[in-house]
Formats: structure tokens, C-alpha cells, sequence
């Protein structure tokens, strides 16, 4: 019984969901936020020596430069860790704050739906979303560059391993915004702080020597571009899951504990 | 069907509710009324589950309403005062929303939703936004949303507020054909006049605490007023009003030409009298009115 109820809620709340990210055009901004430098990472780079050229007046930079299909994939790694971060942030601050202020949480709420449905529903659809875009972003910037640039310096299988380990980052950075989000009623400042957990994160090795146990050394991986699937690379993994279930249960207790009215 | 007992509720050091207490049986209409700040919302929003308090009893439909545990779907409607909704979705959406979180088939989603926008008139602007609605709109939708599982008690927040003449007009026939389909209605409200004319029972609360609970017929006959006003149909002269006048029970009269207003002693025990008094003036009666309090002289005596 208790279990249908809440496979109910997560059904109606993953529908709503669906529908409120194709409707307030954020299924859009993240498209956009991810696969816009897939596309235009490549150019850049091709273009770049040229334009370089004109400022330097003749001098050719690309003998300097090494520009393959290699760097067109770390610089597109890059955004994606910085900008696209930022994007999502700001996109989905509001994702549990933004219905605790306007009280859109009240009527489901009475009716019986289960807090867990309602952030587990939110979990889903963006996870799952942020972590195709991701994938996609990284094909298609492989496809590009492997077009403009000379192909062959990385593997197909390579960049889809980075992709997954990207997206998996990015929903572990969705678990952190909705535990912000549920904890703190102004979307904003869940926003911010959710940005400043990610890129202070990498400081924790700096004190304590745990960077291959965060996160971030998802990235770290993913930057790699390569096929090894070391031992390191599955504690990350386990970790960033680890981690991302735990925000998920503290974002219930919160929530569960919050007046909805 | 709906029993509170002792309830207490603080926000910091700020107590709300003082330990109120009162019961809603089956099948009636309970008006909950009282100033603004009163506690009425708060004791709405612990009757559905959706807020916890420090001490008392809070007993629905047999089970004690604790935060989150024991809220079931169908059991309780709720309105609340201000009702919000996802802006992006239309009304069939946000009933097929809740039909889908209720376990409802596709089907019976459709029924149910044709249904209650019917019972609501919201047909014609199902398709719209909900963003583009007026407050009106989101209140009837808001009263659909709470009757969709046909609950047996329905917790109404100043459900006809927001709405025009027109508008509390169907809410106050809506709440009445749930008192033809025996449901339990516990309604707070601004507008007396509503209660006055669908509630059994009224609770005045003040203070944080219940300082009426009485059916209405009783609240009225309490605060009755022993005052007559009559028209005859020329006016008295000196013996009929001597006759008025002198008669045991009268406590007070009060001539205005062909008009008198006559107040007496004991109305229980003297009321059938005046009747006989009046036909010994042998001076044919126009009209006879007895005064009656409206609710909101009763809740302003109350309260002050």
C-alpha cells in the first residue's frame, strides 16, 4: 500500500516534472548549455589560429599550439565543468525552494503524496536528463572535431566514458542543489552555494588528500580520455553514488521536517 | 468524525492555539470562524496533515492526524485559503495530476475530471494555463482539486473569499449538495452570512481558543433578542397604551407613531402572552416582527 502510494506520486511528480521542463523552457536552457560548445568548441579552435593571426599581426600560432581532435575535447570538458555547472545551477536553483515559496507543494502535499516521491520524481527527470545531454554533448564534439580535426587520437569508447562519468557528476551536483533547495526557501542563494560546494570542493585535497575519494576526481577521470577502467575509477564512482544517495535522504528528512503551507 | 481535543500549537514562543477542543459529527456542516490571526488556518493545516503541534489530540475519522504519518488520499479533502498550482499546467493537467498520484486509471482520470470541471464551470477554460487564472478560478479549481477522491470529510479554508456574488453563490450550492451527499464539512470563513445559511454547527475561535461551540439554532436562540417591533394600523391612544404598558411581563415599550417596540421579560416563559396582550388594544396589527441577531452581532458580542 504505502509502497504504491509512492510509486503514484513518482509517477505523477516524473510527468510533472517532464511537463514543467519542456513548458518554462528549461529542458531548453540545459540543451543549449550543453551542446552549444559541443558544436562550437571545434570551430573555435579550427578558427582559432586564423584569428589569432590577424591580431598578431602574421604571426602563425599554430606551429606553437598543438590543436587536435584531443584538445577540442579537453576544451570541451572544461566548459562543460565550469559553464555548464553554472547553467544548471542557476537553471534548476528553484527546483525545491522555488515550490516551497510559492506553496505549489501544499495541495500534493495534503493529498497524500510522499515527499520521497516528489524529490526522487525531480532526481529523475534531471538526472536523467543533464546525463543524456552530457553523453550527447561529448558524441557530438567528437563527431565535430573528428571531422575538422584529423580523427584517431581518442577512442569512441573513450569519450563515452568520460560522458557517463561527467553525467554522473552532474547528477551528483542535482543531488547537492536539491538538498540546498530543500533546506533554504530563496532559490538563489541555493544556487550559489550549491556553486561554491562544487568548485571549493577540489580545496578538500588540498587539507586532507582525498581527491581521488570526491567527486570532482570524476572529472579528473573523465578529462583523461582514456579506456581504463582502473580500481580508482570504481571507488569514485561508488563514492559520488554514495554521496549523491545520501544528499537524497537528508533533502527527505528536510523536507519531511518543513512545514509545507 | 472530525474530534480535537486540548490542541495546542506555538510558533516559538508565539502560542497559536491554547488548547482547543471541539467535535464535527457526521454527516454536518461545522462553520469555524474567527478573527484574522485567530489560529483558524493553523488548526485547517493540522487537520490535513500538513503541520504538527506540540499537544492535544487530533483525531479524523477515528485516527489521530499526526505530520505525515497516517494521511491517506481519499479520506480528507483539503482547500486551502490561498490554493496554489503549477502555472504551466491547465486545470484537466492538474486533475489528471492528482488523478495519476491517487492511482487512477487514465479512464477514470477522464470521468472524474470531466465531472468536477462541470460542477465547478471551469469546462470553458480547462485548456487555459492556470497561470491565467483569477484568483475565482483557482479557488472553484481548488475546490475540484480537494472533492476529486470524493472524500468523506473536506477541509475547507475561506472557501468562497476570493469569489464574486456569482461565484459564492455556486460554492455555498456546491457545499450544500455535499450536505445532501452526507458529507462532513468543517469550513472556516469570513462571510457569516454563508455560515448562517449552510452551517449545523459554528465555532467561534478567539484568542487561540474556542469561546462558542453551538448549533446554530441554539447559538440563535441564546442570543436572542426579547424585542417585538409592531405596526398597528392607526396609532395607539393613551388606554391602549396603558393597557401595553401595565401588563406584568412587559419590561420596556417604545412608541414611534403607529409603531411600538415592546421588550419583555422571560421570553420562554412570557413570549406566548404577547400575542394576547396586543388583542386587547382591539387595534388591527400591520406587521410583527421579532428582532433577530444576525451571526455577526453574535460573533462582534463574542469576541469583544
Amino acid at each position: 500500500m504505502i509502497i504504491m502510494k509512492i510509486l503514484n506520486g513518482l509517477k505523477a511528480y516524473v510527468k510533472k516534472e517532464f511537463i514543467e521542463g519542456i513548458r518554462t523552457h528549461k529542458f531548453l536552457i540545459l540543451a543549449i548549455g550543453a551542446l552549444f560548445f559541443a558544436v562550437a568548441d571545434p570551430i573555435i579552435l579550427k578558427l582559432m589560429p586564423e584569428i589569432l593571426k590577424n591580431q598578431l599581426q602574421g604571426i602563425d600560432i599554430s606551429s606553437m599550439i598543438e590543436l587536435n581532435q584531443k584538445t577540442v575535447m579537453e576544451n570541451y570538458a572544461k566548459d562543460l565543468n565550469q559553464i555548464f555547472t553554472l547553467i544548471i545551477a542557476f537553471t534548476l536553483m528553484g527546483i525545491v525552494s522555488g515550490e516551497r515559496s510559492n506553496k505549489t507543494l501544499t495541495i500534493p502535499v495534503s493529498m497524500g503524496c510522499s515527499v520521497k516521491s516528489i524529490l526522487t520524481g525531480k532526481m529523475i527527470v534531471y538526472g536523467s536528463y543533464i546525463s543524456v545531454l552530457t553523453v550527447m554533448g561529448m558524441l557530438i564534439a567528437y563527431y565535430y572535431s573528428g571531422i575538422i580535426f584529423e580523427p584517431g587520437v581518442i577512442t569512441f569508447k573513450a569519450v563515452l566514458k568520460s560522458g557517463v562519468l561527467f553525467g554522473l557528476f552532474f547528477v551528483f551536483v542535482i543531488s547537492v542543489l536539491i538538498f540546498l533547495s530543500s533546506a533554504l526557501k530563496k532559490p538563489f542563494i541555493a544556487g550559489i552555494l550549491t556553486l561554491l560546494t562544487v568548485y571549493l570542493m577540489p580545496l578538500l585535497d588540498t587539507f586532507f588528500s582525498i581527491g581521488k575519494y570526491l567527486p570532482v576526481s570524476l572529472i579528473v577521470k573523465a578529462d583523461e580520455f582514456n579506456t581504463s577502467l582502473s580500481s580508482e575509477v570504481f571507488v569514485s564512482i561508488a563514492i559520488t553514488i554514495g554521496l549523491i544517495v545520501i544528499f537524497q535522504v537528508f533533502s527527505v528528512i528536510k523536507l519531511e521536517s518543513t512545514e509545507l503551507v | 468524525m472530525i474530534r480535537i481535543e486540548n490542541l495546542v500549537k506555538s510558533y516559538d514562543y508565539h502560542e497559536v492555539l491554547k488548547g482547543i477542543t471541539l467535535e464535527v459529527k457526521k454527516g454536518e456542516i461545522y462553520g469555524f470562524i474567527g478573527p484574522n490571526g485567530a489560529g483558524k488556518s493553523t488548526t485547517m493545516n493540522i487537520l490535513a496533515g500538513l503541520i504538527d503541534y506540540q499537544s492535544g489530540k487530533c483525531i479524523v475519522k477515528g485516527r489521530e492526524v499526526k505530520k505525515n504519518i497516517n494521511r491517506q488520499f481519499r479520506d480528507i479533502g483539503y482547500l486551502p485559503e490561498d490554493p496554489r498550482f503549477y502555472p504551466y499546467m491547465n486545470a484537466r493537467e492538474y486533475l489528471s495530476f492528482i488523478g495519476t498520484m491517487g492511482g487512477d486509471t487514465v479512464k477514470i482520470i477522464r470521468k472524474k475530471t470531466e465531472w468536477l470541471l462541470d460542477m465547478v464551470k471551469l469546462t470553458k477554460v480547462s485548456k487555459r494555463p492556470i497561470g491565467t487564472y483569477s484568483r475565482g478560478m483557482r479557488q472553484r479549481l481548488g475546490i475540484a482539486v480537494a472533492m476529486y477522491h470524493d472524500p468523506e470529510v473536506l477541509l475547507l479554508d475561506e472557501p468562497s473569499s476570493a469569489l464574486d456574488p456569482e461565484g459564492r453563490k455556486d460554492v455555498i450550492e456546491i457545499i450544500q449538495q455535499l450536505k445532501n451527499h452526507k458529507k462532513t464539512v468543517f469550513l472556516s470563513t469570513h462571510i457569516l452570512n454563508d455560515i448562517e445559511r449552510i452551517c449545523d454547527r459554528i465555532g467561534i475561535l478567539h484568542e487561540g481558543k474556542i469561546v462558542v461551540d453551538e448549533s446554530l439554532e441554539i447559538l440563535m436562540n441564546r442570543y436572542l433578542q426579547p424585542i417585538y417591533d409592531i405596526e398597528f394600523k392607526e396609532v395607539l391612544n393613551e388606554n391602549q397604551i396603558d393597557t401595553i404598558k401595565t401588563a406584568s411581563f412587559v419590561e420596556q415599550v417604545t412608541i414611534n407613531g403607529k409603531n411600538i417596540s415592546l421588550v419583555i421579560k422571560d421570553m420562554d416563559l412570557n413570549g406566548k402572552n404577547v400575542l394576547k396582550l396586543l388583542a386587547k388594544t382591539e387595534m388591527p396589527i400591520i406587521s410583527m416582527n421579532m428582532r433577530k441577531p444576525s451571526l455577526e452581532d453574535i460573533f462582534m458580542k463574542v469576541v469583544k
